[in-house]
C-alpha cells in the first residue's frame, strides 16, 4: 500500500499564550524565543495513520512525505521520515510564498501528480496555524478523488478503506473505494516516537526539492500571484471581561453565593 | 449584483435546523450591505417540505429544494454535483454554509469545482465593495484574520450561534423551486452511524453548557456533571484533555477540534482555559469556572468564578441550581 | 519491613529515631539568637556505624592465635599429633589442587559470560579504588551499616578467615623438623586451640543467626535459594564436624593423658565428655570417618566459591575495585553516539563486562530493595531482582551466546526463542519507575551499581524501541520542541521576572544564576526563583540571569534514556555559556546542579558549580546575609534531594541555614541524610503516572508529618512540588492551617533577612552598615 501524507510546518500551537505575539504590520506571527516550528500535529497524526495503514496492510509499499514550504519546512518532512516514511518531497520556491489554501492544493496535486497517485492520500484535518483544513478537499477534487475528511480510525478491508468520521453527534462509518482522501482528527490517537536510528537515517536521508516548473505550474499559478483569498488583517483578539470572583470563607458559601449571583443577573 | 445562496440544513426528520436561520440573517444582512439581489436558500435532502417553509420564514425569498431519497444522508459524492448544479442555476455572488459538519466538508470541495474558493469558519461578516469581509479565527482562538475570496462565487462557512437569525415571519412568502438534480455516484458510501449517547441536548443548540476538564481528576466526576445538567436543561461538555484520557466520549469535546459552542451561558469545572479550549468556548455570552487554582486562564474569560476545589463547591451548588431551577 | 511506609515498623538497620537539633545555643529569640550557633560540619545524625570496627575487629582477632602461638610458649609441652588416626593423609594433599581447578573451572565458565560484554574498565583514582576494597569489600564496611546481618556476616566471615589460618598453621607446623623450631607447642599451641575452639563457636553463632534470619523469620527482600541451604548449612556441617572431630581425638588421645590441656580445647572438651562412655574403637573409627568427611566437606564447601553466591568473597572486594570512582549520580555517556549500532542495552552484549560481573557479585542481601522507594511504595521495581533476572537470563542465554563465540558462530544462533530480555525479562515498568535516587547503589555492600544498569536499559527503550509511557513521549517531544519539560506551561522565561529588577547575564558578573525550566515555567517554582535573586541581590553577589536565553540543560532528557537528545541540548546550553564567557554556575535545581557539576566536563564545559545552599550558607556565615525576623516558633524538618545529598554529599549546608533561621527548630525524619527517601519525582518520574500501591510522595509525605513538624523545607524545586501534592492527597480535607508546609529553605531565609532599606543591587559595602545597625537595635 502506498501512500502520500502532506504535511504543514507552523509555529509551535503550544507556545504559551504569553509569548504569543502578532507583527500586525506584517501580519505576520512573530516567532517565539525558544520555539521551533513544528510539523502540524495532525498532520503527524496522518503520518502515523500512513503508517499504521501500512502495516495493516503487510507492511510493504511506500510512504512519502510532502510538504509546501521554506527551507527550515524540510525539519516537518524529517519528523515524517523519522517515524517510518521514506522518501520526502518539498515544494521549495520563493514563488511558492504568500499563496493561500487554493494555490497549495492546486501544488500538491500536481506534485502528487507527479509523484504518482496512491493508493491513499493523507492529511490532517486542519493546520493548527490557520485551522482552515480545506487542502485536502480542495486535491481530492482537483484529482478527482473520493474523499472521507475528520476521521478517527481508518482500516483496510477487501481493497477498500473503512473509515470513522467524526460528526456533530458521534461518528460515521464510511468505506470507500482507493484511492481515496483522508483527513486525520485528534481523536485518531497519539503518533509514534520516532526510534534514534529512524531520526538518524532521516537526518541522512535526501528530500526531493520541486519548483513551480518542476510540477508543471508557472510563477503566476502559485505563491501571492495565484492566490484567491487574501489577507487584510491579523491580530490578536481583546480580552475585556473582567471575572468577578466570588469570596467566602467556605466552598459551601460560595457556591450559595454564585447562585445569589446567578439568580440576580437572572442568568438562570 | 447577483443574490446571496445559502445552503441551509435539515434536521434527521426534516425539520429546521437553527444555522440554517442563523445563516439567512446573516445573508439579509450583506444583502442590504452589498445591495444584492436577494437571498436564496438552498435545501438537500429527502424530506425538505418543513425546513422549506421554515426557510422562507426566516428571511429567504427563493428556496431550492434539491430532494431525493439518495440525499437523506449527507455524502460528498452524493451532496456535491447537487450543490454545484444549483450554484450554476443561481448564479449567486457569495455562497454561505455552517461550519458544520456539512459545512466543512462540502463548502471547499464545492468551491474548487467552481473554479474558486472558500474562507472558513467566519465569526463575523461585512461588506466591502462587493467583497465579503470575514473575520475568523487562527491560531487556536490565539488570533483573529480578515480575509475575502477574491475569485467568484465567494464561498464561506459561518460558525454557528455567531450570527443573529431574522426574527421568524411565517407570513413571509417566497418561491419554492424544485432543482431537479440526480445525485451523484458515491463512491464511498456510508455503511454505519454511531451515535453518541448524548442523552438529551445536543452541545451545539444548548442554551447551557457545563463543562468539565482534566482537573476533574476522574472520569466518574462527570456523573456529577450530567446530574446538574439534566436539572438546568443543560448539555455537557468536556475538555480536549479530558476526552483524550478517555473520560467523555469525543463527540462531546468542546474546543478547536471538537465542538465550538457559544451558550449563554458556560460552566466550566475544573477547566483551566487554554486558548484550544476558549476557541471553543469563547463565544459564550457567559462563563463561570470553579478551578483551584487562581491564575487559571478561564478566569480571564469568566464574569463569575468561584477559586476552590470543585469537589467542594459541587454538592452545595447542586442543591442551590436545584431550588433556582424550581422556583423558575 | 521493605514497606515501612507511614508509621510502620522501622527496618533494622536504619536509626530508629534521630536527635532533634536545635537551630541554635541560645533558643528562642534575643541577641543569643543571633549568635553564630555552633553548627559547622555538626553531624546531625550517625548510622550507628560499627563499619569502622570491620578491619580492626577481625584481624588482630584472626591474627592472635599467630601472635599467641609465637611469643608466649616454651619450646616443650602440650602439642597435638596432626594424623594420629589417619592413614594416607597425602590423598588430602592431592585433592587440594583439585578444589582449586573446580574453582578456577566455575571461575572460568562464568568469565565467558562476562566476556561477552564491552571491555570498558574503569581505573582512574586507583588510590581511591584501593582504599574502598580495603574498607568496602575486606573490611566489609557497608555490611556492618544494618547491626543484625552485620554482626552475623562478621562473626562467620571471622571464623572462617581465623579457622583458615589455623588450618594452615597446623599443616606448616607439621612440617617442621623438630620442636625447637615447631609453633605449636606448650603454652603456643594451648592459645592456638583456645582461638580456634573460640571461632569455631563464633561461627556456629553466625550461622545460627543466618539461619534464623533466612527461614525462621524471613526478612523482606529476602530471595530463597537452594544455594543459601548449601552455604550455611553446609559451614554448619563443617564447624559441627569440626568439633567433632577434635572431640573424639581429645576423647581418645588426650583428655587421659593431659586433661589440663583439654580445657583450652572448650568445644573439643564439651565433646569429649559427651562421648565419655563410648568404646575407644568405635571412637577411633568414627574420628576416622569423620575426619575425611570434615576434610572433603571443606574442600567441597570451599569449591562453592566457584558455582554460588559464596564467590564474592573474591568478588566484592574486585568490584569495590571496579566501581567507578565519580559521583553516583553522573551517568556514563555514550560517546560518539551518531556511530553507535545500538542505543543503551537491549542484549547481554550490550553490557559492559564490569555490568555482566556484577550480577554474579550480588548475594541477593535485598538491601537496594529494602531502601529503594519505589519499593518501598509497593510500585513494581526491586534492584535485586532486576540483577538477579539479568542473572539468571546471563545464565541461560548468556552462556548460550558465550558458547557460540568459542564456536566462532554469530552469538544469537539458536536463540530466536529466548526471552526478550528488555521487556520479558525485565519489564518495562521496572525501568520507568526507578528514580535513580541512588539508595541502591549507596546500600548495596558489594558495590553493585544499579543505575546505570537501569538507564542503559531505558535507553534502549527510548532510543532503539521508541517504546515509552505516553507522558514521556511528550516530556521529551517538548523538551526536543521547546527546549524545556513543561508541557502547556502558561509562563515563558521571562514570566517569573515581572516587578523585580532581574540583572541579566552581561558576561562581567562573577556568577550566572541557573534558573532552570522549573523555576521559570512551573508556578509553584516561581517564588523560589525570586526569593533566591532577592536574597543573592540583598547580599550583594555579583550575578546575572540568562533569561530567554536559558534552554533545558538535559537533565530529564538523560534520565529519562534520550542520551542523543541529552547530548544535542547540553551542547546547545555549552556553546550558550562558553559565548556568555560563563565561569561559575549557581543553580537551585539539583538536578541541574548535579549534571552541570558531573556531566558537563565530560562534554567539555567545564565550570565552578554551587548549589544556591552553598552559597547562601557562605552569604551567612560571611555575615552578608543576617536573619533577623523570628516570626512563629515552627517545628521544621528537612527533606533531602537525593540529587544534592546523595549524590553530590551536600547534607549540611542546607541544614544550617534552616538553623541559622532563628526560631525555626530542626527535626530530622527517621530516614534522613545518606538514608533520606526520594520524594518520588526522580530519574524523570515527575513526568510519569506512577503505577503501585501508593505514590512514593505520599509515603514521604507521611513520614515528614510523622515528626511533628508543621513545614517540610527542601532544598529541590521537583521535591517542593512532590510535597505538595502529597501533601494535598496525604492531609486531604484537612485544615488549610493543620497543612504541611513545603518550602524551599531560600523561601524561609527570604522571610527571615530584613529587606535593606538601600535598594537591592548596590555595592555591598552600603548594605553592610545597614545590617550592622539594624542588629544593633535588635
Amino acid at each position: 500500500m502506498d501512500a502520500i501524507v502532506c504535511v504543514k510546518q507552523i509555529p509551535d500551537p503550544e507556545t504559551p499564550a504569553a509569548a504569543f505575539s502578532v507583527d500586525e504590520t506584517a501580519m505576520k506571527v512573530v516567532q517565539a524565543s525558544g520555539v521551533s516550528p513544528v510539523i502540524n500535529p495532525f498532520d503527524q497524526q496522518g503520518v502515523e495513520a500512513a503508517l499504521r495503514l501500512r502495516e495493516a496492510a503487510g507492511g510493504e509499499g511506500t510512504i512519502s512525505v510532502l510538504s509546501l514550504g521554506p527551507d527550515s519546512a524540510r525539519d516537518a518532512i524529517k519528523t515524517g521520515l523519522a517515524m517510518g516514511a521514506d522518501e520526502g518531497y518539498q515544494l521549495n520556491d520563493a514563488a511558492f510564498e504568500g499563496g493561500d489554501a487554493w494555490t497549495t492544493g492546486l501544488a500538491l496535486a500536481k506534485a502528487i501528480e507527479k509523484i504518482g497517485v496512491p493508493e491513499v492520500l493523507i492529511f490532517g484535518r486542519q493546520a493548527a496555524d490557520l485551522d482552515q483544513g480545506t487542502v485536502g478537499s480542495i486535491v481530492a477534487e482537483l484529482l478527482g478523488l473520493p474523499s472521507a475528511t475528520v476521521l478517527r480510525s481508518a482500516e483496510l478491508e477487501d481493497g477498500a478503506i473503512t473509515v470513522s468520521r467524526v460528526v456533530a453527534d458521534g461518528f460515521e462509518s464510511i468505506t470507500t473505494p482507493m484511492p481515496a482522501v483522508l483527513t486525520i482528527s485528534n481523536e485518531f490517537g497519539d503518533p509514534r516516537y520516532p526510534q534514534l536510528r529512524q531520526i538518524m537515517q532521516a537526518a541522512k536521508k535526501q528530500v526531493t526539492v520541486w519548483s513551480p516548473v518542476d510540477i508543471g505550474l508557472d510563477a503566476a499559478q502559485v505563491g501571492a500571484a495565484g492566490a484567491r483569498v487574501k489577507m487584510h488583517a491579523l491580530f490578536q483578539p481583546k480580552n475585556e471581561t473582567q471575572c468577578e470572583f466570588i469570596e467566602a470563607d467556605t466552598a459551601e458559601e460560595k457556591a450559595t453565593q454564585l447562585a445569589a449571583k446567578l439568580r440576580e443577573v437572572k442568568l438562570l | 449584483m447577483a443574490q446571496i445562496l445559502v445552503f441551509g440544513e435539515s434536521g434527521a426528520d426534516g425539520d429546521p435546523v437553527a444555522i440554517t436561520a442563523e445563516l439567512l440573517g446573516a445573508a439579509t444582512r450583506l444583502n442590504e450591505a452589498i445591495g444584492g439581489d436577494g437571498v436564496a436558500c438552498a435545501l438537500i435532502g429527502a424530506e425538505l417540505e418543513m425546513a422549506a417553509q421554515a426557510a422562507i420564514a426566516a428571511g429567504a425569498s427563493t428556496v431550492y429544494r434539491a430532494q431525493h431519497d439518495a440525499l437523506a444522508q449527507y455524502q460528498t459524492d452524493s451532496y456535491l454535483p447537487v450543490a454545484a448544479a444549483i450554484v450554476e442555476q443561481v448564479a449567486p455572488a457569495i455562497v454561505l454554509f455552517g461550519q458544520t459538519s456539512l459545512g466543512r466538508d462540502l463548502a471547499p470541495r464545492l468551491a474548487t469545482r467552481l473554479g474558486s474558493a472558500v474562507a472558513m469558519d467566519a465569526l463575523a461578516l461585512a461588506a466591502a465593495g462587493d467583497r465579503v469581509q470575514v473575520t475568523r479565527s487562527c491560531y487556536g482562538g490565539n488570533a483573529r484574520q480578515v480575509v475575502t475570496v477574491e475569485s467568484d462565487p465567494q464561498v464561506v462557512t459561518v460558525r454557528a450561534k455567531s450570527q443573529d437569525p431574522l426574527p421568524e415571519d411565517t407570513s413571509r412568502t417566497g418561491d419554492i423551486v424544485a432543482v431537479d438534480a440526480a445525485p451523484g455516484a458515491a463512491r464511498a458510501r456510508v455503511v454505519g452511524k454511531e451515535t453518541a449517547d448524548t442523552s438529551g441536548v445536543r452541545l451545539e443548540d444548548a442554551t447551557i453548557v457545563v463543562s468539565g476538564g482534566r482537573g476533574l481528576g476522574a472520569p466518574e466526576a462527570f456523573a456529577d456533571l450530567e446530574r446538574i445538567a439534566a436539572d438546568l436543561g443543560a448539555a455537557v461538555g468536556a475538555s480536549r484533555a479530558a476526552c483524550d484520557l478517555g473520560w467523555y466520549p469525543p463527540s462531546q469535546q468542546v474546543g478547536l477540534t471538537g465542538t465550538i459552542v457559544s451558550p449563554e451561558l458556560y460552566v466550566a469545572i475544573a477547566i483551566s482555559g487554554a486558548s484550544q479550549h476558549m476557541a471553543g468556548c469563547g463565544g459564550s455570552k457567559n462563563i463561570i469556572a470553579i478551578n483551584k487554582d487562581p491564575d487559571a486562564n478561564i478566569f480571564r474569560y469568566c464574569r463569575f468564578g468561584i477559586v476552590d476545589d470543585y469537589k467542594k463547591v459541587l454538592p452545595q451548588l447542586e442543591l442551590e441550581l436545584k431550588q433556582l431551577v424550581a422556583d423558575r | 519491613m521493605a514497606s515501612a511506609g507511614p508509621g510502620g515498623p522501622l527496618p533494622i538497620g536504619r536509626p530508629a529515631s534521630t536527635g532533634r537539633l536545635t537551630a541554635s545555643a541560645g533558643p528562642g529569640p534575643g541577641p543569643a539568637a543571633l549568635a553564630p550557633p555552633p553548627r559547622r560540619r555538626s553531624r546531625l545524625r550517625r548510622t550507628t556505624k560499627i563499619g569502622g570496627l570491620a578491619v580492626p575487629v577481625w584481624l588482630p582477632l584472626g591474627g592472635l592465635g599467630l601472635l599467641a602461638a609465637a611469643e608466649t610458649g616454651r619450646v616443650d609441652g602440650p602439642h597435638r599429633e596432626l594424623f594420629f588416626n589417619i592413614a594416607n593423609f597425602w590423598v588430602l594433599y592431592a585433592l587440594l589442587p583439585l578444589a582449586l581447578i573446580v574453582i578456577a573451572y566455575g571461575i572460568a565458565r562464568r568469565a565467558r559470560v562476562w566476556r561477552i560484554g564491552r571491555a570498558d574498565f574503569q581505573f582512574d583514582n586507583p588510590r581511591v579504588r584501593l582504599r574502598r576494597m580495603l574498607r568496602g569489600g575486606v573490611g566489609t564496611e557497608r555490611v556492618l551499616r544494618d547491626p543484625y546481618s552485620g554482626i552475623m556476616h562478621l562473626c562467620i566471615m571471622s571464623s572462617i578467615v581465623v579457622l583458615f589460618l589455623v588450618t594452615a598453621l597446623l599443616a606448616i607446623d607439621d612440617y617442621l623438623p623438630d620442636d625447637k623450631v615447631r609453633i605449636l607447642v606448650g603454652d603456643r599451641y594451648l592459645g592456638y586451640s583456645l582461638v580456634g575452639d573460640i571461632f569455631g563457636l563464633i561461627g556456629l553463632i553466625g550461622v545460627g543467626m543466618a539461619i534464623a534470619h533466612r527461614w525462621v523469620r524471613p526478612r523482606t527482600g529476602w530471595l530463597p535459594s537452594f544455594e543459601d541451604k548449601l552455604i550455611v548449612g553446609g559451614l554448619g556441617l563443617l564447624l559441627l564436624t569440626g568439633f567433632f572431630v577434635e572431640g573424639i581425638r581429645i576423647q581418645t588421645s588426650e583428655i587421659a593423658a593431659n586433661r589440663e590441656w583439654s580445657y583450652w580445647s572448650p568445644g573439643g572438651f564439651v565433646v569429649a565428655e559427651m562421648l565419655s562412655g563410648v568404646s575407644t574403637g568405635a571412637l577411633l573409627d568414627a574420628h576416622k570417618a569423620l575426619w575425611w568427611f570434615h576434610m572433603v566437606a571443606a574442600l567441597s564447601w570451599i569449591s562453592l566459591l566457584g558455582y554460588t553466591k559464596l564467590n564474592h568473597l573474591a568478588y566484592a572486594p574486585a568490584n569495590a575495585f571496579l566501581k567507578s570512582t565519580g559521583s553516583s549520580g553522573k551517568l556514563p555517556m555514550i560517546a560518539n553516539i551518531e556511530e553507535q549500532e545500538h542505543f543503551g542495552v537491549s542484549q547481554l552484549e550490550h553490557f559492559t563486562q564490569k555490568q555482566l560481573f556484577e550480577l554474579d557479585v550480588c548475594v541477593r542481601c535485598g538491601r537496594c530493595t529494602d531502601n529503594c522507594p519505589a519499593d518501598i511504595a509497593g510500585q513494581p521495581l526491586s534492584p535485586m531482582h532486576i540483577i538477579q533476572d539479568l542473572k539468571a537470563y546471563a545464565s541461560d542465554v548468556g552462556e548460550r551466546k558465550a558458547g557460540n563465540l568459542a564456536r566462532g558462530a554469530p552469538i544469537d544462533e539458536g536463540l530466536a526463542g529466548a526471552p526478550v530480555m528488555v521487556g520479558e525479562v525485565i519489564r518495562d515498568e521496572s525501568l520507568w519507575a526507578c528514580r535513580t535516587c541512588g539508595a541502591c547503589v549507596q546500600e548495596c555492600p558489594v558495590f553493585i551499581e544499579h543505575i546505570p544498569t537501569i538507564v542503559d536499559m531505558r535507553r534502549s527503550l527510548v532510543m532503539e524501541e521508541a517504546r515509552m509511557p505516553e507522558t514521556v513521549q511528550t516530556t521529551l517531544e517538548t523538551l526536543e520542541r521547546q527546549g524545556h519539560p513543561w508541557r502547556g506551561t502558561p509562563h515563558t522565561r521571562e514570566s517569573w521576572m515581572d516587578g523585580l529588577d532581574v540583572p541579566l547575564w552581561t558576561g562581567e558578573q562573577e556568577y550566572l544564576y541557573f534558573v532552570g525550566c522549573t523555576g521559570a515555567l512551573v508556578d509553584r517554582v516561581q517564588p523560589i526563583t525570586r526569593s533566591v535573586v532577592r536574597l543573592l541581590r540583598e547580599a550583594g553577589v555579583s550575578f546575572g540571569v540568562l533569561a530567554g536565553q536559558e534552554t533545558c540543560n538535559g537533565d530529564p532528557a538523560r534520565r529519562l534514556g534520550n542520551e542523543y537528545l541529552f547530548q544535542i541540548l547540553a551542547e546547545g546550553l555549552i556553546a550558550t555559556l562558553d559565548e556568555g564567557g560563563v565561569k561559575k554556575i549557581v543553580t537551585h535545581c539539583p538536578h541541574c546542579f548535579n549534571t552541570f557539576k558531573n556531566e558537563y566536563p565530560e562534554l567539555g564545559g567545564h565550570y565552578e558549580v554551587l548549589h544556591h545552599s552553598s552559597l547562601l550558607e557562605r552569604l551567612l556565615d560571611d555575615g552578608k546575609l543576617q536573619p533577623k525576623q523570628g516570626g512563629e516558633t515552627q517545628l521544621v524538618t528537612f527533606h533531602d534531594s537525593c540529587y544534592l545529598g546523595r549524590h553530590n554529599n551536600l547534607y549540611d549546608a542546607p541544614r544550617n541555614i534552616l538553623q541559622q533561621i532563628p526560631n525555626v527548630t530542626l527535626v530530622e525524619m527517621p530516614r534522613n541524610r545518606e538514608q533520606g527517601l526520594c520524594c518520588g519525582a526522580g530519574g524523570g518520574n515527575m513526568w510519569m503516572e506512577e503505577q503501585g500501591r501508593a505514590r512514593v510522595n505520599e509515603v514521604r509525605v507521611a513520614e515528614a508529618l510523622s515528626t511533628g513538624a508543621s513545614a517540610a523545607c527542601t532544598a529541590c524545586p521537583f521535591c517542593v512540588q512532590m510535597f505538595e501534592s502529597g501533601v494535598g492527597t496525604v492531609q486531604m480535607g484537612a485544615e488549610e492551617s493543620d497543612r504541611l508546609g513545603v518550602f524551599d529553605i531560600v523561601e524561609f531565609l527570604d522571610v527571615a533577612v530584613p529587606v535593606s532599606a538601600v535598594p537591592a543591587g548596590t555595592a555591598p559595602e552600603s548594605a553592610a552598615p545597614e545590617a550592622t545597625a539594624s542588629q544593633d537595635e535588635d
